[in-house]
C-alpha cells in the first residue's frame, strides 16, 4: 500500500526505457521494463511459445517478480504479451530478418 | 543465491537479458510492432496486478494519438479505481464527482465546439449513482465518447455489490451471494442506452484474451471516430476485471470473463451514426419504438 | 420585461433581471432546471442565450445542473446556474467540488419556504446553509444578497468578477419575493473584464495538460491545499465585505436585516422614528464576508439590536457572534413563506426598546443569559383563515 500512495501522490516516476525508441545493441524481439512489471502473469497465459517466466531471482522495486523473456530465439514477435499487459511494458521488434 | 531486495536500474538490453545473443541487424534499427503509446504517463499505476484498466488506458492512449486528437481532448474522470486516471493519461481532464461525468462532460461538450471529449467510467459510477446523468446525456445525443469499464464491482471501495454484480456473485455486501429477490437482477444498462435515438454507437468489448482486446480496440476507435463525424452518443462498454475484488488470481479473473459474457454479451448493439446525428437534431415529440430505433439503418 | 413610456425605465422582474444581468455580464452558458420560484430566470435564459448564440441546457434535474456547470467552467467558461431551495440542497455536492477544485461559478438561490418540499412563498431559510460553506469540507463561499432589483443586476456582475478573480463559487442569495416581484429599474449592467485562465482544462493543447480536481489523498498534500483555500478566503474576507446602513447616526434600536427583510425593516424604522423611537438599518450586502467589523463598531452605541429574517433565526447567529455581548439581540421571524408586515417589526422594536436599558455612555457588559418575553404560544397564533390581529408582539427571544 505504501508503494501504491507514494506513486499516487507522483512523488516518484519510475524510469522509462522507452522515451526513445529502444534499440538494442544486441538482437531481442523483446524488451521489457522490469521495473514496472506487477508479475501478473497474464502474459505468461497470452503467450503461444511458452518463452515468458517470472524471474524468481529478482524482486523489482515495485515488490515483484518480474517477467523475463526466458528463450529469444523461441520469440516470433506475435506480440501477444504486449496486447494483453496491464501496464504496457513490453516493446516488441519485427522478427529479426535472415542476413 | 540470495534474492536481491532492489533491483539494478535497468537498461534496455539488460531489461530482458536474453540467453545467447544474435548479430545485431545491419543498418537501420528494428521496426516496433508494439510499444508503449507516448500518451501514456511515465508512471507505474496504483492499479492492482492485472487489472483491466491498464489495458483501457493503453487502449486510449493509442487511439487518441492515431486519430490525432490529443492536443485537443478533455477528458473526464470518475469517482472509482479510475479516479487517477488523470495521472495515467496525458491530455486535459477534469475530475467529476461519483455519477457525474456524463452531465460535466455535457457542460464542456456545449462551452467547447472544438474540444474532443471523452469520459471514463466504472460501473459503479455509471450504472448506480450515475444511472440519471448517463441516460440523459445519451438521449441528448451529447458528441462524447463513453469508456465504460464494466467489472460487476465496486473495486475503490473495497469490493462491494454493484448493479452489474451477477447473480450469485459473493462480495463483501452480499456475502451470501447476490439474490435478485433482494437486490434485483444485473442491470443491462448499455442496451437500455442502446434504445434512445440519440446514441450513435453502443457496443460492449471483452479483455477475455488478445483477439477479443484487438476487437475491442476497433470497436473503440468506431465509438471515438463517432464524434470526429459529429454522429451523436458512443459509448462502449468493457467487460473487465477486478482480480482481487473477485477473490481470483489474475489469469483467473481473466477467464471468469467468459462466464460474466453469458449474462453481457460481447457485440456491436447500435452502429448508426447518420441516425443519431438526425434524431439529435430533430425535435424529438414522440416516444421512440425501441424495436424501430434499432432497426435504423447506419 | 416591459418597456414602459420612458425608455430607459423599465419594469423588470426580479428573475428575469438577474437572467439578463448576467447576460450582460458575459455569462457563456447557463444550466438550470424548473423550479418555483425561480423559473422565469431559466425561461428568460432558454429564449435569450441560444439568441446570442451561447449555451443553455435545461438539465435533467439539479444535480446535473450543477455538474455542467462545474464541467463548462473549468474549461474556463463564465457559468451561471440557478435554483430554490430544495435544488440548491442537491446542489451542495457540486459546490463542495467547485470549492475544492477552486472552479468559479455564480449561483443563485431564489430561496422558498422549507424545509423540505415547504412552500413557495419567499424565505430566508437557507442563510446558514449557504453562508457556511452549503457542501461538505473546510471552505467557504461568497454570499452577496440583494435588496432590490437593481441591486440584484449590479450585484451579478460583481458575483462573476469575485468568482473568476478568487477562482471561487460565489452565491447570489435572493428570496421568493424579490424573484417574482416587478419593479420599475433603470438597468444598469456591467460586464467584467475577460481573463484568459491559466488554470482551465481548455483542451488546447501544445502546453503540459492540465487537471482540474480536487481529490488531494495525501493528507499532508491535502492540508497544503486547505492553507491555500483558508488564505484565500482571508484575502476575501479582507476585501469583499459589502453593507450598508440608514438612519443608523443617532439610533438607539438597530434592526439588522437582509434582503427582502430588509425592505420590510427599512420602512418599519420610518414609522418607528415618526412613533419617537429612534431606529435604524444595518443592512449586510455580503452574508459572507459578513460585515462583523463594522456591526461589532456600531454595537455599543445601540440600546439594542433587533435581527429581523423570513426564518426561525440564522443571521442572528452571525449577529451575536459579531456583537458579542455589547448590546442586547432581539429576534423577530416568520417562517413558512410569510413576510412580516411593518407594523410587526415596529411593535417588536418598541417591545425591545421597553425591556432594555439605555446606553450610559459606556459599552454594556453582561453575562450572557436569554430571556423569552410573553408572547402567545406558536399554537395559540391564529390560523390561516383568521385574521392576524394581536396587541402582542412578536417578538420572540433575545439575547443579552
Amino acid at each position: 500500500m505504501t508503494v501504491a500512495l507514494d506513486n499516487i501522490a507522483g512523488g516518484r516516476t519510475l524510469p522509462s526505457p522507452h522515451r526513445r525508441p529502444p534499440t538494442p545493441p544486441t538482437w531481442t524481439p523483446l524488451v521489457i521494463a522490469s521495473d514496472r512489471c506487477k508479475g501478473c502473469e497474464l502474459c505468461i497465459g497470452a503467450c503461444p511459445h511458452g518463452v515468458l517466466a517470472l524471474d524468481t531471482a529478482v524482486v523489482n522495486t515495485l515488490g515483484y517478480h518480474p517477467v523475463r523473456l526466458t528463450d529469444a530465439a523461441g520469440c516470433t514477435s506475435c506480440a501477444l504479451c504486449a496486447k494483453v499487459c496491464p501496464d504496457a511494458i513490453f516493446t516488441v521488434f519485427a522478427p529479426r530478418k535472415e542476413a | 543465491m540470495t534474492t536481491p531486495l532492489v533491483e539494478r536500474p535497468t537498461s534496455p538490453a539488460d531489461a530482458s537479458a536474453p540467453t545467447g545473443t544474435a548479430p545485431a541487424p545491419t543498418g537501420t534499427a528494428p521496426r516496433i510492432i508494439a510499444g508503449r503509446p507516448a500518451l501514456l504517463h511515465d508512471k507505474s499505476t496504483h492499479y492492482c496486478p492485472g487489472c483491466g484498466h491498464g489495458v483501457v488506458h493503453r487502449l486510449i492512449a493509442e487511439l487518441l494519438e492515431d486519430l490525432g486528437v490529443a492536443d485537443r481532448t478533455i477528458a473526464v474522470a470518475p469517482v472509482g479505481c479510475s479516479v487517477f486516471a488523470y495521472d495515467y493519461i496525458d491530455v486535459d481532464w477534469i475530475e467529476a464527482p461519483h455519477g457525474r461525468a456524463p452531465a460535466v462532460a455535457t457542460g464542456v461538450r456545449r462551452v467547447r465546439p472544438d474540444a474532443y471529449v471523452l469520459m471514463y467510467q466504472g460501473d459503479g459510477d455509471l450504472a448506480a449513482i450515475g444511472t440519471a446523468e448517463i441516460i440523459h446525456a445519451a438521449a441528448r445525443g451529447e458528441g462524447i465518447v463513453c469508456v465504460f469499464v464494466n467489472n460487476g464491482i465496486y473495486g475503490m471501495t473495497g469490493g462491494q455489490m454493484a448493479p452489474t454484480t451477477l447473480l450469485g456473485q459473493t462480495t463483501t455486501s452480499s456475502p451470501l451471494g447476490r439474490e435478485a429477490s433482494a437486490a434485483g437482477y444485473p442491470l443491462p444498462i448499455t442496451e437500455m442506452l442502446a434504445m434512445l435515438p440519440g446514441v450513435a454507437y453502443a457496443s460492449r468489448g471483452t479483455l477475455a484474451d488478445a483477439a477479443s482486446i484487438g476487437r475491442l480496440r476497433a470497436m473503440l476507435k468506431r465509438a471515438m471516430e463517432m464524434q470526429l463525424k459529429g454522429a451523436g452518443f458512443a459509448i462502449v462498454e468493457v467487460l473487465s476485471n477486478c482480480p482481487v475484488g473477485w477473490g481470483m488470481t489474475a489469469q483467473e479473473s481473466i477467464d471468469h470473463l467468459a462466464v460474466v459474457a453469458e449474462t453481457y454479451p460481447v457485440g456491436v448493439l447500435v452502429d448508426r451514426p447518420k441516425a443519431a446525428a438526425t434524431a439529435a437534431r430533430a425535435a424529438q415529440t414522440a416516444i421512440p419504438d425501441p424495436l424501430a430505433a434499432t432497426a435504423l439503418e447506419a | 420585461m416591459v418597456i414602459s413610456a420612458a425608455p430607459e425605465r423599465v419594469l423588470m422582474k426580479g428573475n428575469e433581471a438577474i437572467a439578463e444581468a448576467a447576460i450582460q455580464a458575459g455569462c457563456d452558458a447557463y444550466f438550470g432546471y424548473p423550479i418555483t420560484p425561480q423559473a422565469e430566470l431559466l425561461e428568460w435564459m432558454a429564449r435569450r442565450m441560444p439568441e446570442l448564440g451561447r449555451v443553455f441546457v435545461q438539465a435533467e434535474s439539479e444535480v446535473a445542473a450543477i455538474n455542467m456547470a462545474l464541467g463548462a467552467a473549468a474549461t474556463g467558461a463564465r457559468v451561471m446556474v440557478s435554483s430554490s431551495s430544495p435544488g440548491i440542497s442537491l446542489m451542495a455536492e457540486g459546490m463542495s467540488y467547485m470549492a475544492g477544485s477552486e472552479v468559479p461559478v455564480v449561483l443563485v438561490n431564489v430561496m422558498r419556504g422549507g424545509p423540505g418540499l415547504g412552500s413557495i412563498g419567499p424565505s430566508q431559510g437557507d442563510y446558514l446553509q449557504m453562508v457556511k460553506g452549503h457542501g461538505h469540507g473546510d471552505y467557504r463561499t461568497p454570499v452577496l444578497a440583494p435588496s432590490s432589483i437593481s441591486e440584484a443586476i449590479a450585484l451579478v456582475a460583481d458575483a462573476f468578477e469575485i468568482a473568476e478573480r478568487y477562482r471561487t463559487p460565489v452565491v447570489i442569495l435572493a428570496d421568493g419575493t424579490l424573484g417574482q416581484a416587478m419593479e420599475p429599474v433603470v438597468p444598469v449592467y456591467r460586464m467584467p473584464r475577460r481573463v484568459e485562465p491559466d488554470w482551465a482544462a481548455n483542451g488546447r493543447g501544445g502546453r503540459r495538460p492540465r487537471v482540474v480536481k480536487s481529490l488531494h489523498l495525501r493528507p499532508e498534500e491535502l492540508e497544503l491545499h486547505n492553507d491555500h483555500l483558508q488564505a484565500k478566503f482571508r484575502e476575501i474576507a479582507a476585501a469583499e465585505v459589502r453593507w450598508t446602513g440608514e438612519l443608523l447616526d443617532d439610533a438607539e434600536v438597530v434592526v439588522v436585516a437582509y434582503g427582502t427583510a430588509a425592505r420590510v425593516a427599512r420602512t418599519a424604522i420610518r414609522r418607528a422614528r415618526e412613533g419617537g423611537l429612534r431606529a435604524g438599518l444595518f443592512r449586510p450586502i455580503s452574508l459572507w464576508p459578513f460585515p462583523s467589523a463594522a456591526l461589532a463598531e456600531l454595537a455599543p452605541r445601540a440600546r439594542a439590536i433587533l435581527v429581523v429574517e423570513l426564518s426561525a433565526g440564522q443571521m442572528i447567529e452571525d449577529v451575536r457572534l459579531a456583537v458579542e455581548g455589547r448590546a442586547p439581540v432581539g429576534f423577530h421571524g416568520r417562517t413558512g413563506g410569510m413576510v412580516p408586515s411593518p407594523d410587526e417589526v415596529v411593535a417588536s422594536l418598541r417591545r425591545l426598546w421597553a425591556i432594555t436599558e439605555p446606553r450610559n455612555g459606556e459599552p454594556q457588559r453582561r453575562r450572557h443569559a436569554r430571556s423569552t418575553p410573553t408572547l402567545p404560544s406558536r399554537a395559540a397564533r391564529p390560523t390561516p383563515s383568521e385574521p392576524a390581529i394581536t396587541d402582542e408582539p412578536a417578538l420572540q427571544e433575545v439575547w443579552r
